[in-house]
């Protein structure tokens, strides 16, 4: 149970570091070293950390601004990180309520920050999806924001053994929050990883962020130098489909949009049109099993959430 | 890897973050965390936190959790006869993360069931109730998923299904019945191809 010891997540692997591995050995392939890797594409580690660098010289400074801005970052009940975030916080208060009349408890004494459980929302409905979904900038920059506030916060030394004990509360608190981070950027990595043809030859940039664009470029560019090295080179130009303007359609893995996924509606509808034909009556909080091209726009507004 | 299927520690991990009411035997203001404010914490006083902490203070003896009204034997029961009676629902007393609560509970605080007045087997009587609610949604679930006709109208209502039972089905099904979906969708392509010729 004790996660904060070995600073570590409940699941340790690491793809975050496992991807950025693969993608140092296909550079050196590519005849790049590896100082230029680490220039030119970031691990999510790297993201963590490099707000730090941003605020890194100036820590008195930053320890007044985290004063006062601690509350205003929190921002416990209302939340603007995107459109659907005051949809988010109303059908989460409902959440709450049903949670309350389930467990028979008042919760009435604790406030929890809705950009975690958006964050947590957003994890399994990358995880469930067969397509990449946007980038959510704001929530993440402001979640990562939050882990280094509090980063900051936990340097001090504590020698009172009470302390202590509260100290490792909030580091256990502190890594559980990173976890969930990590494991939407690493499901993402992943994502992109078997997507990259398709992220780069339909121009998807606007899903991902600048680093994760550098990354599927980077694994793109050195796909195509390996496959020229190790095949093109032998066969005639004629035959290389990266020689062409564009890659015919048939070898790009386009992911299947059609796949059956698991999706609970925040919102009851009467009547829901699926498709021209197709309409069914839509209760809230209940999970469908449905295609996911059905679900996807209400996906995108935040009337539905992927389990 | 399969980024697509949660693992049963993922699921344990979020069922962790879901609330709970402690009370503690300690006195210390309020935890200020990334993910909410928590406290303050006085003895004998009733506080909402969440399920990893109140193991974690239980482990320390720092507290005694108050479990949720739906882990009660006749509760439990209730529902289990209901979800024997409703064919195609789910009784949505349950929450979605039930399993994984009651195995965490059951594992970390064990010597919150015997309260007063009751017989030292609660906590088996509770564990094999929670296993017969499992066994009884997972063969329903399996029943209704099964009729889902992919050619039709593909879509099913699962109403308050659990985490548990889901992940069972996700991956087999999820996988299968896209390729029903698509192949149905090439038939009716050719169909309709053929009228126009």
């Amino acid at each position: 149970m004790n996660y904060s010891e070995d600073g570590g997540s409940p699941l340790q692997n690491d793809y975050g570091h496992q991807s950025s591995n693969t993608g140092g050995k296909a550079a050196n392939k590519g005849g790049q070293n590896g100082n230029q890797k680490k220039n030119q594409f970031m691990t999510p580690a790297d993201y963590l950390s490099r707000e730090q660098d941003i605020y890194g010289g100036d820590l008195n400074g930053l320890e007044d601004m985290i004063d006062n801005s601690q509350d205003e970052e929190r921002q416990i009940d209302s939340l603007n990180a995107d459109h659907a975030s005051s949809f988010f916080s109303q059908s989460f208060k409902n959440q709450l309520n049903q949670n309350q009349i389930l467990t028979g408890f008042n919760m009435s004494d604790c406030t929890q920050n809705l950009q975690i459980k958006q964050l947590q929302q957003l994890l399994h409905n990358e995880k469930s999806s067969p397509e990449l979904l946007p980038y959510q900038t704001i929530l993440i920059d402001k979640v990562t924001k939050l882990i280094n506030n509090q980063e900051q916060q936990l340097q001090a030394p504590v020698r009172d053994t009470d302390d202590r004990f509260f100290f490792n509360i909030h580091k256990m608190e502190l890594e559980r929050v990173k976890y969930m981070l990590k494991s939407y950027l690493r499901t993402r990595i992943l994502k992109i990883e078997r997507q990259v043809v398709y992220i780069i030859e339909k121009d998807l940039a606007s899903l991902l962020s600048d680093p994760e664009m550098q990354y599927a470029w980077t694994l793109y560019e050195n796909k195509k130098n390996y496959f020229q090295v190790a095949m093109f080179n032998k066969i005639p130009t004629t035959l290389n489909p990266f020689e062409k303007d564009q890659l015919e359609e048939r070898m790009i893995t386009v992911p299947n949009s059609s796949e059956f996924v698991f999706a609970r509606f925040l919102k009851s509808h009467d009547v829901f049109h699926f498709t021209k034909d197709i309409e069914a009556k839509i209760d809230k909080d209940n999970i469908y099993f449905l295609p996911y091209s059905w679900i996807k726009e209400s996906l995108q507004v935040g009337e539905a959430e992927l389990v | 890897m399969n980024y697509k299927n949660l693992t049963p520690q993922e699921n344990e991990y979020f069922a962790e973050n879901e609330l709970i009411q402690i009370i503690p035997n300690f006195k210390e203001d309020q935890f200020q965390f990334i993910s909410g404010t928590f406290g303050p914490f006085r003895p004998a006083k009733p506080v909402t936190v969440p399920l990893w902490l109140a193991i974690y203070l239980k482990s320390r003896n720092k507290c005694s959790i108050q479990l949720p009204k739906w882990l009660d034997y006749s509760c439990l029961l209730t529902i289990k006869s209901i979800e024997k009676e409703i064919v195609a629902e789910f009784s949505p007393d349950l929450p979605y993360y039930y399993y994984e609560i009651a195995t965490l509970l059951f594992n970390n605080c064990s010597d919150e069931f015997s309260g007063v007045g009751q017989q030292s087997s609660n906590l088996q009587k509770l564990k094999s109730v929670i296993e017969d609610i499992y066994e009884v949604r997972k063969e329903k679930l399996l029943k209704s998923i099964r009729s889902v006709k992919a050619e039709d109208t593909p879509i099913m209502n699962l109403s308050s299904i659990g985490a548990v039972e889901l992940n069972q089905v996700r991956p087999a099904f999820s996988s299968a019945y896209s390729i029903l979906y698509q192949m149905q969708n090439l038939m009716e392509q050719n169909a309709d191809e053929t009228q126009v010729v």
